[in-house]
């Protein structure tokens, strides 16, 4: 019995794509399929290695416009199982394949370090407090600093998704107050992918933050469902 | 598959890391047991990553008791 490490789940999909040196498998139960690999560890010399091949891979998926809801890394069951996994979630990957059904994501990182206030609220907690009133009095400043970012982000957002709407079907955000940075991730139909990528490149020349896009990727951001902890998935940790 | 040298690669690679680590998930709680005493853990998804050192750790206490 061999182990299957998990990539995807698919509906009303006959053939996957495959690169050379990378050919996953697909497991099928009524009209739903999983796409899976031997475990990573026994494929590829490192993780370096791994995640260039599931790069190439990845752009074959989107460009074979195969909608694929995608799997977090690192979990696996015994090839045995997956049919039966695949009828216990078959509501859930319905509902999910349905949202994000002829769509690519896009991801654009925004950075504001050279926006707004210059000091994240990293440098200021690393620093030690001589006396409570002055640890107190930097939380209080670290906490400003962080909802001005967050507003300063949410200003941002909401222009960026207001010029892009009719192009998008959806959008999910990410702060990391500590460096000043956003990620925004875009659920774009493919049938708008050209408007979407002219207006993006429209928005970025006119941006007073720095931002850098990739893209298109199948929609890992908008994966909604989660499986439930049970005995048939394994959490397979990839340490080369 | 020949060496990757490129930085824009690189982050390419840095940018695939990331996204393969928000697809669907494990959720729900899992219960390790580690010397007879029961550790509940109720966001599986941080246990997933450091799984590995858990349970070296109670193989070390173990050892320690023994």
């Amino acid at each position: 019995m061999s182990r299957a490490f998990l990539l995807g789940f698919v509906r009303d999909c006959r053939n996957i794509p495959m690169i050379e040196g990378f050919t996953p498998r697909l497991t099928q139960f009524s009209r739903y399929g999983v796409i899976w690999i031997p475990s990573p560890l026994h494929l590829f010399s490192g993780k370096k290695e791994f995640l260039a091949f599931m790069s190439k891979w990845l752009e074959r998926v989107c460009y074979s416009k195969i909608t694929m809801l995608p799997v977090q890394l690192g979990i696996s069951a015994d090839e045995d199982v997956l049919p039966k996994i695949i009828g216990k979630y078959r509501a859930e990957l319905e509902q999910c394949l349905k949202t994000i059904a002829g769509c690519w994501e896009y991801d654009l990182n925004l950075n504001f370090t050279k926006t707004g206030l210059s000091t994240g609220g990293h440098s200021i907690s690393s620093i030690v407090a001589r006396n409570g009133r002055e640890y107190l009095e930097r939380m209080r400043k670290q906490s400003r600093e962080r909802e001005t970012f967050q507003r300063e982000v949410h200003q941002r957002v909401a222009f960026l998704t207001g010029h892009l709407t009719p192009w998008i079907k959806d959008y999910a955000l990410e702060m990391s107050p500590s460096t000043r940075e956003a990620e925004l991730a875009f659920l774009v139909p493919h049938i708008y992918n050209g408007f979407f990528r002219r207006d993006l490149q429209h928005l970025m020349e006119g941006s007073k933050e720095v931002i850098n896009w990739t893209g298109p990727w199948p929609p890992f951001h908008f994966s909604s469902f989660k499986f439930r902890a049970d005995g048939d998935l394994i959490s397979e940790v990839l340490a080369w | 598959m020949g060496e990757i040298t490129d930085s824009k690669q690189v982050k390419l690679l840095e940018v695939v890391e990331k996204l393969l680590d928000k697809g669907v998930v494990i959720s729900g709680d899992l219960i390790l047991s580690c010397a007879n005493v029961d550790l509940v853990y109720l966001d599986l998804k941080l246990v997933l990553t450091s799984v590995q050192s858990i349970m070296d750790g109670c193989q070390e206490l173990k050892g320690e008791t023994v």
